[in-house]
């Protein structure tokens, strides 16, 4: 492979702006960069002086496709910081609102953005001219998850029912009951599209991932667990600046966020199907499986079947929980500011996303610090694409540039979330 | 049946026209959706009006009038990046799946100043006037 410089000025279906640049020599990759050019946008630093109950809804704006997974560690953290647990049946409304949230991350990932790219289209419309059932199905499914999110949070976008202590408004039961009967049209359709997945041609890809995710003793996990790795972290939430450091590069907006050791990680759906597969239903293994997928996943491009399969999962999960639910006395536990430190983590649809808040005695935040999943992941990418990059040195300048652009949809990135922070330094030269 | 849906961003200065046209007429107003919330609320139309703000270098407050039934948007006012999933989109995902209702007519209000703030400039709410008087009071 002689030298050679690939260059993507501007990412197409990713969330957010983003560009790539890959530079070789002699056949080994020499600089991989992903160009985070999205402008920051200082959310820690204005959160300051902002009352706790603002800040669920503050936060659900640093993403318009995950902001449930924004208000959900903000609540875990501030109630971690209040000495309050959320329990019973608002723990579980809130974990039936997290999966509205992935159904309709996911699919809009997996066949709007990622799904064009294994069937040679440049676009979703393209690919719904030739495969119309499969584009149709997959708005009926995000439909069906954006109904959740309407129904529990009170809005499809930004959910505004969601407070500290639970919600302000408890749905009603023929609201439930109407959502049941749009999640039982849909399930089978997502069984079927965990399946189609499976048809698709994945490039040949294993890494040696080191995995980190939530892990609950009897759930797949939403918003609560320790953290967990492959390769021996088992630690509470509270610990993670222990293991975990964000620091600024220069080629991007976006902080990068490694092991203390200096080591890459990896988090959302292939680390949360490698360290809990054996939590997922006995439905959702085999759905898996007759995809193609063992109990682990380590081909990034196969993610698509992951998300699929979390999908699946979601669904059937929202049915079971409506299926169990009385009503809980109260909309929300009581919570009286007090100062102190809270952590919490819950798992967005690309992966943990981590919330410390210190708050003072009134309740309002002195110090806020937010990990956005993307962010975490920005090291593995570009790791990533330097050993994709080694292992295909057949192909020419074009076909590189495409599947590298598409090697970076795997990830599902979210740029908007990854640069919601920059610590500004400013050098004047004289 | 007859449906009229305005586009936009109430927080952008011009980006909010299409939304005000839709309010003034009885329409549907959406916030800054994706191509999947247009195509869901334009279910069940036959005849389809859609409104939003253009910056494409004409005089501040014209008014682009355009016919999509029969084929997309000119991409100078609509965009169709891949990026954003927004009308041009919307529209042309309704075609492929034949989804879009026979008539589709748009209207493109063009804006001056679409920066971090409510309230449309003096143009454009004339603009708003001439389009609210035009399409009048929508059905359905």
């Amino acid at each position: 492979m002689r030298n050679k410089t690939i260059k993507v000025g501007y990412l197409a279906r990713v969330e957010g702006e983003g560009g790539l640049y890959i530079r070789t020599k002699g056949g080994k990759v020499a600089d991989v960069k992903l160009n985070i050019f999205e402008p920051p946008r200082f959310f820690e630093a204005f959160l300051r002086g902002r009352f706790m109950h603002e800040v669920p809804d503050i936060t659900a704006r640093i993403c318009g496709i995950c902001p449930v997974a924004y208000q959900m560690s903000s609540v875990h953290a501030l109630e971690d910081a209040l000495g309050v647990k959320v329990t019973g049946q608002l723990r579980e409304l809130r974990r039936l609102l997290y999966c509205g949230e992935w159904i309709e991350s996911h699919v809009l990932h997996a066949f709007f953005l990622h799904a064009p790219d294994f069937l040679g289209y440049p676009d979703a419309i393209q690919l719904s001219k030739d495969h119309p059932k499969i584009v149709e199905s997959a708005l009926r499914m995000k439909k069906a998850g954006n109904e959740i999110v309407r129904v529990v949070g009170g809005r499809e976008i930004h959910p505004i029912n969601v407070r500290v202590g639970g919600f302000y408004r408890l749905p009603k039961r023929a609201e439930l009951a109407g959502l049941r009967e749009t999640l039982l049209a849909v399930r089978d359709e997502a069984r079927a599209a965990v399946l189609f997945t499976g048809t698709l041609p994945f490039p040949e890809l294993e890494i040696d991932y080191h995995f980190v995710a939530l892990r609950h003793e009897s759930e797949y996990p939403f918003c609560e667990g320790r953290l967990v790795s492959n390769r021996g972290l088992d630690i509470p939430i509270r610990e993670y600046n222990d293991h975990f450091v964000e620091i600024h590069v220069e080629h991007s907006n976006a902080l990068h966020s490694e092991m203390r050791d200096g080591g890459a990680y990896f988090v959302g759906p292939l680390a949360r199907y490698h360290l809990n597969h054996e939590l997922l239903p006995a439905s959702c293994r085999e759905a898996a499986a007759a995809a193609g997928l063992g109990p682990t996943c380590r081909n990034p491009f196969r993610s698509i079947t992951v998300r699929c399969v979390e999908t699946l999962y979601a669904i059937e999960e929202a049915i079971r929980i409506i299926d169990q639910y009385q009503a809980p006395d109260a909309p929300f536990v009581e919570a009286s500011p007090c100062a102190g430190i809270g952590h919490g983590c819950s798992e967005a649809p690309r992966g943990i996303l981590y919330h410390r808040y210190a708050i003072d005695e009134d309740g309002r935040v002195r110090e806020a610090k937010i990990v956005p999943p993307t962010s975490q992941n920005q090291k593995t990418i570009e790791e990533d694409l330097r050993a994709f990059v080694e292992k295909h040195p057949h192909l020419n300048d074009e076909q590189l540039t495409w599947q590298c652009e598409q090697a970076v949809r795997n990830y599902d990135p979210c740029i908007s979330c990854a640069t919601h922070f920059l610590r500004l330094h400013r050098e004047e030269e004289s | 049946m007859k449906v009229l849906i305005g586009i936009g961003n109430s927080f952008r200065g011009d980006d909010a026209a299409g939304l005000k046209v839709a309010e003034a007429v009885g329409g549907i107003a959406l916030e800054s959706p994706d191509a999947a919330e247009i195509l869901a609320a334009w279910e069940g139309a036959t005849e389809l009006v859609l409104v939003d703000a253009v910056l494409s270098g004409a005089a501040p407050g014209s008014v682009h009038r355009l016919d999509a039934s029969h084929r997309p948007l000119p991409s100078n006012l609509f965009s169709s990046d891949s990026h954003h999933f927004g009308l041009a989109q919307a529209i042309e995902l309704g075609r492929a799946l034949g989804r879009l209702p026979a008539s589709v007519k748009v209207y493109g209000i063009e804006g001056r100043d679409f920066d971090f703030h409510q309230g449309v400039s003096q143009e454009v709410s004339v603009a708003i006037d001439v389009l609210t008087k035009e399409l009048g009071v929508a059905d359905g």
